[in-house]
């Protein structure tokens, strides 16, 4: 078992990243902007994309911020609609588990050199590693962190695309969730870690987008 | 490298909002038509109307290119607006294609994603293109208000022509569009020479 990230196996899931609650969040811009790299990114290396979105009938969030949005559904993603903060209360799980279907065997003439290839994972065995960034994060995000890995995935929480209106809250979360066996990573970690190599085809393109 | 696959990505784009117009294509077309896997096109832009902002900011540049190209041997005001005129106006009457690519703006149909920014960028390269004219104008003796009057009215002539002639329309009259841009500017003139204006 590797300690590296593997794009094969992730799915990438960017929680409430809402109109409405964006402006309160401390360093949104850049956290907003580590968001639409991390989903540039998956969408473009094949990872699989879902996003979430809050909703309550009194205090509406709005849907996520249209640069968000729009990569996800662009990539072929769903946006899980949640009343419950956390979103395996409302089906993230059943959401991540397969059908999602893995990258086809053979690949294709921009695919990596067969030498540099992994043996694609048995199909039944889905994508169990999830990365994962949102807002707030003690609240939505926390909540839906902590029953994913209750469900037994292994989480990867992006930190430099996560916040929460106060620092000190974003923090509380971040500790909480390294002690419960999330992996603290940020967005240049999962970029470097699905590409692997200098080697990738799109290693230029990824620099491009990091930079 | 990565600007001639940033280039192919273009070319297929641009054979994608032909086919199918901007409502109709998707980043997943246009990966299909580059040669791309589906969302490979993500690493260069990050969503269709960006990608349809870039063919725009293009078209513009090579009008520009067009426009500045002439006008160096004008021997007077009057010449270099008929040359200048001819300029912007043949370019889109030899390159309908553009004409579509840049209309999506003129239309007001701003597509998502086009922010305010480039929005106002793209609309000041098209106008930058124009402005050889109102230069002309006023090298003419009008006021820079009656000069931008003016060459809107122009614009304005010159496209109605450009759209009958791209859409057939124009045999409906058994006229020549580019015979008529060229009386509108002559008679332009003569307003100006007459200080009818």
């Amino acid at each position: 078992m590797t300690m590296l990230l593997d794009a094969d196996d992730s799915q990438l899931v960017l929680v409430d990243y809402q109109l409405r609650l964006m402006p309160a969040i401390f360093e949104s811009q850049q956290v907003i902007a580590n968001a639409v790299r991390l989903a540039r990114l998956a969408a473009a290396l094949q990872v699989p994309l879902w996003g979430t979105e809050q909703m309550s009938e009194k205090a509406g969030l709005g849907p996520n911020v249209p640069e968000i949005h729009s990569i996800i559904e662009g990539a072929g993603g769903r946006v899980l609609q949640k009343m419950h903060f956390s979103a395996v209360a409302d089906g993230l799980a059943d959401m991540l588990r397969p059908p999602v279907r893995k990258t086809p065997a053979g690949g294709n003439a921009r695919s990596l050199p067969k030498h540099l290839q992994k043996p694609a994972p048995a199909e039944e065995e889905g994508r169990g590693t999830i990365v994962l960034a949102g807002c707030e994060a003690h609240v939505c995000f926390l909540q839906t962190a902590l029953d994913l890995l209750q469900e037994e995935f292994d989480v990867w929480v992006v930190t430099d695309a996560c916040s929460s209106r106060s620092e000190r809250n974003r923090d509380a979360a971040f500790d909480r969730l390294a002690g419960n066996g999330a992996e603290l990573v940020t967005t240049e970690m999962v970029a470097f870690e699905w590409l692997r190599s200098a080697g990738h085809p799109f290693f230029r393109e990824t620099l491009a987008l990091i930079k | 490298m990565t600007d001639v696959r940033r280039a192919l990505v273009l070319d297929a784009a641009r054979a994608v909002f032909e086919k199918l117009g901007i409502e109709g294509a998707s980043i997943r077309e246009i990966a299909r038509a580059a040669g791309y896997t589906p969302g490979a096109i993500y690493f260069y832009y990050d969503s269709k109307e960006a990608i349809y902002g870039a063919l725009l900011a293009e078209s513009l540049e090579r009008l520009n290119d067009r426009v500045a190209q002439v006008g160096p041997g004008a021997v007077d005001a009057a010449a270099l607006l008929e040359a200048k005129a001819s300029a912007w106006f043949d370019f889109y009457a030899d390159n309908p294609r553009e004409l579509d690519l840049g209309f999506y703006l003129v239309q007001g149909m701003r597509p998502r994603g086009l922010n305010a920014t480039l929005n106002e960028q793209l609309n000041g390269r098209l106008h930058d293109a124009l402005k050889p004219c109102e230069g002309a104008l006023q090298a003419l003796g009008l006021t820079g208000e009656a000069a931008l009057r003016e060459t809107t009215a122009l614009f304005a002539h010159g496209v109605g022509l450009l759209l009958l002639k791209h859409t057939g329309r124009i045999r409906m009259f058994g006229q020549d569009a580019t015979l008529l841009f060229d009386a509108y500017v002559i008679g332009l003139l003569e307003r100006v020479r007459q200080r009818l204006i």
